[in-house]
């Protein structure tokens, strides 16, 4: 890592007491959901690639994102910032993992793989994966651990895939624009296949009363690309040039 | 060594965990992820089924010969030498050195830089076994680390060189065998910096020992590094939380190279 000792972001902080704490509270809050096979759901199993990957929100019914007195305020000074260098792309600089919703729309491929009790997303971008227990309950609000991914659980409505997180750390902003959000952050996510089959789409409402006036959708598309291959990707290191690698 | 400390708290409060007498109400207690089969309660030709939470029993690695003491016992790496080529044991003696005086070589791991097999495999932390007909994914809590198994694939004539290697697994009578090779020099063999060149060759064996416990065996050839194969033994116990905590080693984390500001 270059760069390592001027890194200056804040660390997902632990809302618990102590790890000690945490230690034992997983055990706890962690069991929730049920391992038994779901009645409904559908089969998103495969690699995903973005339709139209991009670094920038925009919302599904093209309004402007709904940004309060306090978003505004927040957003001009980021975009200020990136501007003068004063602020950086953490994501890019630091290696730093892209998060929820950024990671949605990645240029990468993605693989789904689904168990009854699991729906697991695999990203080539950044190496993450982020983890759906299928009708399971989020911790107890001081029990998470807030992250990038956050928490996500999910609940299937015939073939539909409702994905609820919560639990996110304010590291980052929502895009590479440098929209805000806050800890309170809300995003609920309905995957669905839609066209022949062969598209998925996830439209991903972000809710944040600390810096929106009310909640907006934005969506990713993806197709189905089963000729791709997930591969490895280390920040540092050159990747493959993706736009090329993905021509179909 | 902040990345090491980390570790060393996460071991911790994993070890408070085993310990502490956390007493579960019936109806959580019903939700546990369930439990892994060994192998000998499954019909016959039945795999048995990996998928869930494990994580290492401790850090009770045994040496080539099966005894104790050897590589990543508590004792660290001080018996390893004995089968490494000379080269491997200069790396070794410099990182020695550093300790001692302050000027640390750094391994991958307190760099950020991937594990990469077969260090992923002793990280402390919690991993995940996904499975499919086809392929058998692992996804390690440590930095977000995921490898790929190709069931019953065959590796390409000349693999591209990476940190996790090219890896096809198979079922031999109710065991796991991942066999990876294409594994690049840049890796190394364990956390406290064994170096390999790109000859490695990791053949992991999983078995289910008993409902929730699971024992590897792993066997390192690398004539381009060891005196002949090393074996190591491995003990993990399937966990009942369903949740990989997230790491993020970039994360303000600082190695032992960088002053502390």
């Amino acid at each position: 890592m270059q760069d390592v000792k001027n890194l200056n972001v804040s660390r997902p902080r632990l809302r618990g007491p102590t790890w000690m704490a945490l230690a034992a509270s997983v055990s706890l809050v962690a069991l929730a959901g049920s391992a038994h096979a779901a009645e409904s759901g559908a089969d998103f199993t495969g690699i995903w690639l973005n339709d139209a990957p991009s670094s920038v929100l925009a919302t599904v019914d093209g309004t402007p994102v709904p940004l309060n007195a306090a978003g505004k305020s927040a957003f001009a000074k980021v975009k200020a910032g990136l501007k003068s260098g004063k602020e950086i792309d953490a994501v890019k600089r630091y290696c730093l993992p892209e998060g929820v919703p950024r990671l949605m729309q990645s240029a990468y491929p993605m693989q789904i793989v689904q168990s009854p009790s699991q729906v697991t997303v695999i990203h080539e971008s950044h190496h993450t994966f982020r983890i759906i227990l299928i009708d399971g309950t989020h911790p107890a609000d001081d029990d998470i651990l807030a992250s990038y991914m956050g928490d996500s659980v999910g609940r299937w409505a015939g073939t539909d895939l409702t994905v609820d997180t919560v639990g996110f750390n304010a590291s980052e902003p929502l895009d590479a624009a440098g929209l805000p959000h806050g800890e309170k952050l809300h995003i609920t996510e309905k995957l669905s296949r839609s066209g022949d089959g062969r598209q998925l789409v996830d439209l991903i409402t972000i809710e944040d009363p600390e810096f929106y006036t009310k909640p907006f959708t934005v969506k990713a598309s993806f197709t189905a690309r089963p000729d791709l291959t997930i591969e490895e990707y280390v920040c540092g290191e050159p990747h493959r040039k993706i736009a090329k690698a993905v021509k179909p | 060594m902040i990345s090491r400390m980390k570790s060393l708290l996460a071991f911790a409060s994993a070890a408070a965990l085993a310990m502490s007498p956390v007493v579960l109400p019936a109806k959580v207690q019903a939700q546990t992820a369930p439990v892994a089969q060994a192998a000998s309660s499954l019909p016959a030709g039945a795999n048995p089924d990996f998928q869930g939470l494990w994580r290492t029993s401790g850090r009770g690695v045994r040496g080539r010969d099966g005894s104790s003491g050897g590589c990543c016992s508590e004792e660290g790496w001080h018996d390893v030498p004995a089968m490494l080529l000379p080269w491997a044991q200069d790396v070794m003696a410099k990182r020695d050195a550093g300790l001692k005086s302050g000027v640390i070589v750094p391994t991958n791991t307190q760099e950020c830089k991937p594990d990469g097999v077969p260090t992923v495999i002793e990280i402390p932390y919690p991993f995940q076994f996904l499975q499919s007909k086809n392929e058998v994914i692992i996804m390690y809590e440590a930095d977000y680390q995921v490898r790929r198994i190709r069931m019953n694939g065959e590796h390409p004539k000349t693999p591209k060189l990476s940190w996790y290697g090219d890896s096809v697994g198979r079922w031999d009578d109710g065991v796991l065998e991942i066999d990876t090779v294409g594994l690049s020099k840049l890796g190394q063999t364990n956390w406290d910096g064994i170096p390999h060149s790109d000859q490695l060759h990791v053949v992991e064996r999983y078995k289910m020992t008993a409902p929730g416990a699971m024992e590897l065996t792993m066997t390192l050839t690398d004539p381009g590094t060891f005196t002949g194969p090393w074996t190591i033994v491995k003990h993990f116990r399937q966990l009942k939380e369903r949740r990989l905590l997230e790491y993020v080693c970039a994360e303000n984390n600082r190695d032992a190279a960088v002053p502390v500001e």
